[in-house]
């Protein structure tokens, strides 16, 4: 290697040539900025783990729903593949007996009626079971059992409602006006 | 023409000394976020490193700046250090590259590698050189100080730091023939200097 006097009396003395030192405060700022960024990470660490939490609970909510109304979504979904407009009708039918329960809670209810709602809504739901592992062909047939289904618990309701109108008509009427007056 | 191939710092006894140690102890302590183990790397490294930015920026305050802004660096990426090289010869890289972006950040350094690149080599390099009497490491300091910004660096980067020109090219982006066209001007420069600064101090 060749080198010359100037290059081979710097490499001679190369310790010499790094003689100067830092000041004091150069660590000092690094310790402050590595503190600020430990504790920036504390922080971000804290945050993300309430993140997490809400995350999960959100996660256990939805599973739960799932888990209760799984049956009822694949329902609806599956009547909604099958049939659109048995869909839509389902939902008109389901609003009206939504409706005449809420007139029906200001009564008492006859055990027969109950019963008999009650067995309805068993066989109904049996229908919808049914409906799920249907062989193709037979789900309209399904579909038609589960409207006539309806179609007899909407005019269950209808008639218990006209009993019990007749019976007391004042509660009827008070209804009637509440509900116009709104 | 006498082509220089390899830095002679890097067969250097002391700089092999210098950056040899991997510090792996120290160096996993950090990684975990060790305080006292990061003030002994600090402690180890910080005076080499310091040296380094004075003689690329110049200036005290502003590589007291650079010194920590490595270090902070040095310390938020060492879970990316796999000991491919020496520790020493990474945070010295880190600082070298601040050292640049600082350069570039203030100066016009590169068009001044850039304007000269196609220089063909001076005739300096080709002459028998003459010894310098008297040479003495402040005069040498001074007139290395004295250097424009894009001689110094190259000059530095190959003699003090020990990196080649081919390295020295990837750092500065440049081609290797500008990396040695500017170090054996810097060389040229440096002697002028160190005459000037003999010849001034004979005539007082």
């Amino acid at each position: 290697m060749q080198r010359d006097h100037l290059e081979q009396f710097i490499l001679d003395n190369r310790e010499t040539f790094d003689g100067s030192t830092p000041g004091l405060r150069v660590w000092g700022e690094i310790n402050h900025e590595l503190d600020r960024r430990q504790s920036r990470r504390m922080i971000l660490w804290k945050v993300s783990r309430a993140a997490a939490v809400v995350v999960a609970l959100l996660a256990c909510g939805a599973l739960i729903g799932v888990y209760l109304f799984g049956d009822q979504m694949q329902q609806a979904a599956a009547l909604e593949r099958i049939a659109p407009e048995y869909a839509e009708a389902e939902q008109y039918y389901q609003e009206q007996i939504h409706q005449k329960y809420q007139q029906l809670a200001a009564y008492r209810r006859d055990d027969i009626v109950e019963k008999d709602l009650a067995r309805l809504d068993e066989v109904m739901q049996e229908l919808r079971q049914e409906l799920l592992v249907a062989p193709k062909g037979k789900e309209e047939e399904i579909v038609e059992d589960l409207l006539q289904s309806y179609q007899a618990k909407v005019a269950i309701l209808e008639r218990v409602l006209a009993r019990l109108q007749e019976a007391s008509p004042e509660i009827n009427k008070k209804e009637e006006n509440e509900e116009t007056s709104i | 023409m006498h082509a220089i191939k390899k830095s002679p710092a890097v067969e250097h006894n002391h700089l092999k000394l210098d950056y040899a140690s991997t510090h792996r102890d120290i160096v996993e302590k950090c990684k975990r976020g060790n305080r006292r183990a990061q003030f002994e790397l600090y402690r180890l490294y910080s005076r080499a490193m310091f040296n380094v930015c004075l003689r690329m920026v110049r200036h005290e305050q502003d590589a007291e700046d650079l010194l920590q802004n490595s270090f902070i660096d040095v310390f938020s990426k060492l879970h990316t250090f796999r000991y491919q090289s020496s520790v020493g010869a990474w945070i010295k890289r880190i600082t070298v590259n601040n050292c640049i972006n600082h350069l570039k950040r203030n100066r016009l350094f590169f068009e001044e590698l850039e304007e000269r690149h196609a220089e063909v080599p001076a005739k300096a390099e080709l002459e028998p050189e003459e010894p310098i009497p008297g040479l003495d490491v402040e005069a040498v300091k001074k007139a290395v100080e004295n250097l424009p910004d894009g001689y110094r660096v190259v000059f530095t980067l190959y003699l003090f730091e020990g990196y080649d020109h081919k390295e020295i090219a990837g750092i500065l982006d440049i081609t290797e023939a500008t990396s040695k066209s500017q170090y054996s001007r810097a060389k040229k420069k440096l002697r002028e200097l160190l005459e000037s600064h003999r010849l001034g101090l004979a005539g007082k």
